[in-house]
Parts: C-alpha cells; structure tokens; sequence
C-alpha cells in the first residue's frame, strides 16, 4: 500500500516534493535532450556506448513524415523510432536497424551533458542532472527493441507511466495536431512552441545539411508547429536552464491539453477504459462501498489545486489516498470531466462493484426509469436510508437536540421516493394549469428523457460530443 | 495531559508487553491502557469468556506472565492477549483517562485525516459499526463531515472494529464537546463546461431543503446548530429561481467565485 502513508507529516511533504521533481525530470527522457546537445554530441563520438550513433547526426536521406495525413507539414522525430525509420530510409530497407543509437537513451545523454561541460556549454545544474537520472526509465534493452516490433516509448507514454500519473490518459498526436484543440494555449505556458515539440517528440531543424529539405517543407507548412517554430529554427543551441524551462513547459502544457482532451470522444472513451480497469480507485467512503471515482479537479486553472477523485455514488470530491498524486494539478483534469463522464456513459450501472465493472456491468433494462436525464438508479446510489451513518452512544441515538447531536445528514440524504426529485413533474402536479413542457425535454444525447413512471425508453446513450456541443455553445 | 507523562514513565518498568503492542506497525490507533486499570476485576468482567488462555493472556499483558511452554503455545496465548487487549481498549477508551488519551492521539492526527475535500484534513477517530468481536473491521469517524470512512492502510483496516466500539467517538464529542468542528455548507458541485449537471443539482437543491429545515427547527430549540454562518442557507435562495426548465445542464456558466456563493459554499479552496 501507501509506503509514505505511515510517514509523519513533515516527511511525507519530503517525498511527495521528490515525486514531484521526478516529474520535472522526466520530459526528457525520450530524447528531446540529445537533439539540444547535437553538436556536442557530435563531438563526443565514441565516449558512451550509445553516442556511436547519435540520433542527431546528419543522415543522408530525412524522409520527412506526414503520418496524420492530415495537412501538418512534415515533422522529423526524434524518437528513437522514428530516427529509425530515418535510418532505414538512408539504407534503403524497410529491416530496422539493431540500436545503437537508440539504446542510448539514458547513457548517451549523460555522455552529452558530458560534452556539453567540454564544449564549455552551461551544462545541466546538478540538481537536474540528477533528478533526471532518477527519472530515467532504464534504456529499454537492445535485444528487446530489437525482437519487439518495439516503438520505444514516446514522450507522452514515457510521462503517462511515470509514478504518478497513473491517471491520465494518453493523448493521442492527431488531437495534439489538430491546432484548434490548442486554442489559447499559447499564453498560458513559457516557452510554448519548444514544449509542443518535446510532447510530440519533434526535432527542431537545426542542421545546416538539412537546409534544402527544410525549405521545401517550409513551404508547405502554412500553419501550426511549423509555422511557430519558422523563425528560430536554426537556433538550437538552448542553454541548459531552457531545457528546465521547456520540461516543466511541457508537462504544464500536456495537462492543459489533457484536460480538453478527455473531455473529447476519443479521450473520453480512453478514460472510461481506464475508469473499467480501475486505475482511479475507489471512494474511501464506507456507505459508498468501494465505488469508481474519477479523478477531477476543482478548478480549470493550472496551480490552485491538485487532483481529487469524484464518487458518482456519493457525489462528493476526496484527496486520493496515495500521496504521490497529490502533486498532480487538478486543472490537467478538469471541472467538466467528472460530470461530463456520468452524462457521457449513462449505461455504466453505478451499484455494481469492483469486478463486475471490469465486466462492463450496465444498466439492466428494467431498471432504465429516466430521471433529470439520468437513470434513476444511478442517482446517487451510496445516499440515503441506511447509508447515512446515525451516532450512537451505547446503542441509543444521540439526538438533533444534542449540541453534539447530527447537524451533516442531509449531506448523505436522498428522497426515500427518487421521483422527489423530479421538480418537473412535482411543478406541473402542483400547478396543473402550467403548460406540460414533458415533451420538449431533451438531454444531451437528443433522446427524449423518459420519465420515471411513465414512457418506454429509446436510444442508446448520450453522445459526449453533444454535451460538449450544447457546453460550449452556451457558454459563448 | 501532563500526568500522562507522569503514569506512562511511572510504569515503565510493567509495561513491556503494551509499549511493544502500541508500537507494533499497524497498532498506531492502539492507546496504552494503565496497570491500574488493567489490575481491577471489576474493568474486566465479562471478558475471561471471550477469550482462550484468559488469566495467561491477563498476565502476558500486565507481564508478569511467567508459564514455562512451547512456542505454539506462546504464540496461541500472545494472540489471545492482543485480541484481550483490544477489548478492554474498547472499555478503557470510554473512560475519562482513556479518553483523555485518545484525544491526544486525535489532536496529532494519528487516525488520519478526514479524505473528503471539503473537510479540509479533519482529523478522525476510529470506530466500530458492531460492539461485537469478530463482525466488522474498524472504520474512521470525520465529527467535522460525519460521516465513515475506511482506513487507507490495509494493515488498519484488517483491526477488529470492537477494539473500538460504537459509543467511543460520540461520547468524545459530548465530553468535550469544544472539540465539535464548525460545520458548512460547502459541498461539490458536478458541473460540465460550468453548469450544474441537473440530475445533481436536483439532489443538491433536495438536500439543502432538508439543511434548512434542520437549521430552522433548531432556531426554534434554540440548540446551537455548529454551522459557522447560521444564515448560510440564505444565501442558495438565488439559485432556486429559475430552475423550471428541465434542462441536463443548468445555470449560467458564471465566474467561480460567484458561482460557488450562490451553491452556499466555496466550491474552490483556494479562491
Ligand atoms: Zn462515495
Ligand atoms: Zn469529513
């Protein structure tokens, strides 16, 4: 379990600060680092194992990649993998080639750090340089990279794996691409364009050799990262407190990204695979019985507070249990995620438990009565009746009256009948001249709400783009 | 509390067994029971049925046991002691001085903190939901949200929840009662893109009905209701206006701040 948990307090602050630094440290464990140190690297051939074959240097042939298809211009990686595919290219086989270059990883970076200290560049202040050696995932070994079809892993797997960050979802490139999903953001984090390129594993052209391609790209690349990026391409020669910058850049800038991103169809429905596995955990409420929660935040804006976890049982927000993620922003989740997921995946029968979620429990059909646009035994289903915990001193209950008597009940109350709830239907009972506005309700999905008693359900869940659709439009 | 201080070193020298029980991992909500109260007969009556080896469990407690046995033996007496110990825990926790002792535990957190946001790291108390042994495991009370909650440690929540009992954590409060935590309205709110989600919104509004109804019978009492702002729920009446449109999502997509007045709670810490 928690092995910080037992920590006294002063302690524990100690080691969520080092989680969180190994946070820090990590962007760079794919290789944004060996692209900044090129020349150095260059100059330290031979020194470490994995500088034989620096990922930075020159290749006869770039083959410039589009692989969205979509009209981003070409952008060279320098992932280790796609640098193989460079390599292959210039070979003129598809055969991957045996690692080298890639294995490098970890130890070539040092070997660069190394170079830089010669070459008499700033190197990296001993605080860095050591949290990222202790971020660094061993290099995945040669003979593994080999045999596996074995993409090694991209900036944002290498983040999402980190202790940590077990939460998030891995945002995939095409959303990142997509220069609409980025509006404003811009503004928010330093040293943006440098941070989008390390999320997205980009190398930025530096090389004089590649001059030619690049000019050709440039022509093709009227928007985005390209467009951005155009005026200090040749300039690649950051100090090492950039990298700092740029690492802490990128991860601001992913979780900014991430919390549009889940919020998307894609991310999502990637979240609620996550949300079926288990990887949020479960409310400590003991009447909530070891509900899913979702991790949410209180807030859209990045350093007010971290994540929480949302218990649609109980609807209420808890700290999660482990301290590690209490150096995780909330704002990298989000306000909207948590209700959204419930409006999103109405079918998920919030009663069931821990493996029958993994079996992907659903709302049994005859349990489908609607209610505000949920399924009534959805609402809130760790309140009410029994679940609200009662004092008792020597079995009698401790009254109201009693000035340590219960003043928080309500919190964990619900109608004992749910159609309390339905102030629609309650206002129209109640005022039977009012017009029966039944009909045009209509949740997000477009399906007509079916109300508790009466009517027939149809449909099959809500659309999330629809909430987000009727959102945003409303909040314009 | 100084006098604590003062018996804790005066019997030392007995109180090998409960000094490596209470300091064991995992027996961090254990508090030393006193050699007095463990030598009179009359704290323990009932108890030599509960459990196997009474009067050797008794004395391994109080150490001055002293059988001549074999480790399987030992070990089965050594368990019988450490399940004795926790019901006469149970006992002596209820008392004024093990009370007295529990409450220094609870000021220095050593039973956690309350998980739920809005509770602001409340420290808690452990207890029981049955008196009986061997039924339920302990749980931790929140005075401030009032409500349960599981241990986070595995190693905790395997602890037989009687040690406890069901009484002790409520008579806390009416022994001292200065203890009581203010209470509010602050609360969660589910919003998407800044509006209420109504199906939530719709229990919210129900369970505040039911808070202001609490708060006015007991103006009526004249009972001190505990909350910091009496008129707190004055202050939601904005918002039950116009909410007779049946929409999913509800209300404007105001600023926070505002926002989080009208659900009568700062939604946003930090804010
Ligand atoms: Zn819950
Ligand atoms: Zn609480």
């Amino acid at each position: 379990m928690d092995t910080t948990e037992a920590l006294p307090q002063d302690q524990r602050a100690t080691v969520a600060g080092r989680s969180w630094s190994r946070g820090d440290g990590t962007c760079s464990a794919t290789g944004h680092h060996h692209r900044r140190t090129s020349t150095a690297q260059r100059n330290c051939e031979g020194e470490g194992e994995g500088s034989a074959r620096a990922p930075d240097s020159p290749t006869p042939n770039l083959t410039q990649r589009d692989e969205t298809g979509t009209n981003r211009a070409a952008r060279r990686r320098i992932t280790p993998a796609k640098e193989r595919d460079r390599n292959a290219g210039a070979q003129g086989t598809a055969h991957r080639l045996p690692l080298a270059p890639h294995a490098s990883s970890a130890p070539s970076s040092a070997a660069s750090r190394h170079a830089d200290a010669i070459n008499g560049l700033p190197s990296l202040s001993p605080p860095i340089a050591l949290r990222r050696r202790g971020t660094f995932r061993p290099p995945p070994k040669p003979h593994a990279m080999s045999t596996s079809s074995g993409t090694p892993e991209s900036w944002i797997s290498s983040f999402c794996s980190l202790l940590g960050h077990e939460y998030f979802a891995e945002v995939s490139e095409e959303f990142i691409e997509d220069d609409f999903n980025l509006t404003g953001l811009q503004s928010q984090v330093a040293m943006y364009k440098e941070a989008l390129e390390m999320i997205l594993d980009v190398e930025p052209e530096d090389d004089d050799e590649e001059d030619e391609e690049e000019e050709e790209e440039e022509d093709e690349s009227i928007e985005g990262v390209d467009r951005m990026r155009a005026g200090e391409r040749r300039n690649h020669s950051r100090i090492a407190s950039d990298l700092s910058v740029i690492e802490s850049s990128a991860e601001m800038l992913y979780g900014l990204i991430h919390q549009r991103f889940i919020c998307s169809r894609a991310g999502i429905q990637q979240m609620s695979e996550k949300y079926e596995l288990g990887h949020f955990g479960v409310c400590p409420r003991s009447h909530c019985e070891q509900a899913r929660t979702l991790p949410v935040g209180l807030s859209d804006i990045p350093g007010e507070d971290t994540v929480k976890l949302f218990c649609p049982a109980c609807l209420d927000v808890y700290v999660p249990p482990n301290s590690r993620f209490q150096t995780v922003d909330g704002a990298f989740f989000g306000r909207t995620f948590g209700a959204l997921f419930l409006l999103t995946f109405p079918e998920y029968d919030l009663t069931k438990r821990g493996a029958e979620v993994l079996a992907g429990a659903r709302v049994s059909e005859d349990a489908k009565d609607m209610l505000n646009g949920m399924y009534a035994c959805n609402t809130a289903p760790g309140l009410g009746g029994n679940k609200i915990y009662r004092p008792r001193i020597y079995g009698f209950r401790v009254s109201e009256v009693a000035r340590s008597g219960p003043r928080m009940q309500w919190l964990r109350d619900k109608p004992q009948d749910i159609s309390e709830l339905d102030e629609a239907r309650r206002y129209a009972e109640e005022n039977p001249d009012s017009e029966d506005d039944d009909d045009a309700s209509m949740n997000p999905g477009g399906r007509p709400i079916r109300r508790l008693r009466p009517r027939r359900r149809n449909g099959q869940g809500g659309s999330p783009m629809a909430v987000e659709t009727n959102g945003a439009e409303s909040e314009l | 509390m100084m006098d604590e201080f003062g018996s804790e070193s005066d019997s030392d020298y007995t109180s090998y067994w409960r000094d490596w029980f209470i300091s064991s991992r995992g027996n961090e909500y254990f508090c030393e029971i006193d050699e007095d109260y463990l030598t009179d007969r009359f704290n323990l009556t009932g108890l030599n049925t509960e459990v196997q080896y009474y009067q050797y469990a008794l004395d391994l407690i109080t150490d001055v046991f002293d059988l001549d046995c074999d480790d399987d033996m030992r070990e089965t007496i050594e368990k019988s002691a450490r399940h004795l110990y926790g019901l006469i825990h149970a006992r002596y926790i209820v008392t004024t001085r093990g009370l007295a002792k529990m409450l220094d535990k609870y000021k220095k957190a050593d039973f956690g903190k309350c998980p739920r946001v809005f509770c602001h790291s409340h420290p808690l108390l452990p207890m029981g939901q049955t008196d009986v042994a061997n039924q339920k495991p302990v749980k931790l009370y929140c005075a401030r949200c009032e409500d349960v909650y599981n241990p986070k440690s595995s190693r905790h929540a395997a602890i037989d929840g009687a040690y406890f009992g069901t009484s002790f954590h409520n008579i806390m409060f009416q022994v001292y009662p200065a203890l009581l935590p203010p209470k509010t309205a602050e609360r969660y709110v589910p919003r998407v893109y800044g509006f209420r989600v109504h199906a939530a919104a719709a229990l919210v509004r129900w369970q505040s009905v039911r808070r202001t109804d609490m708060l006015r019978r007991l103006r009526k009492m004249e009972v001190e209701s505990g909350f910091k702002n009496e008129n707190g729920e004055d202050e939601e009446i904005d918002d039950e206006e116009d909410d007779d449109d049946e929409d999913l999502l509800e209300g404007e997509p105001v600023d926070l701040d505002h926002d989080v007045a009208i659900e009568g709670g700062n939604v946003n810490p930090v804010a």
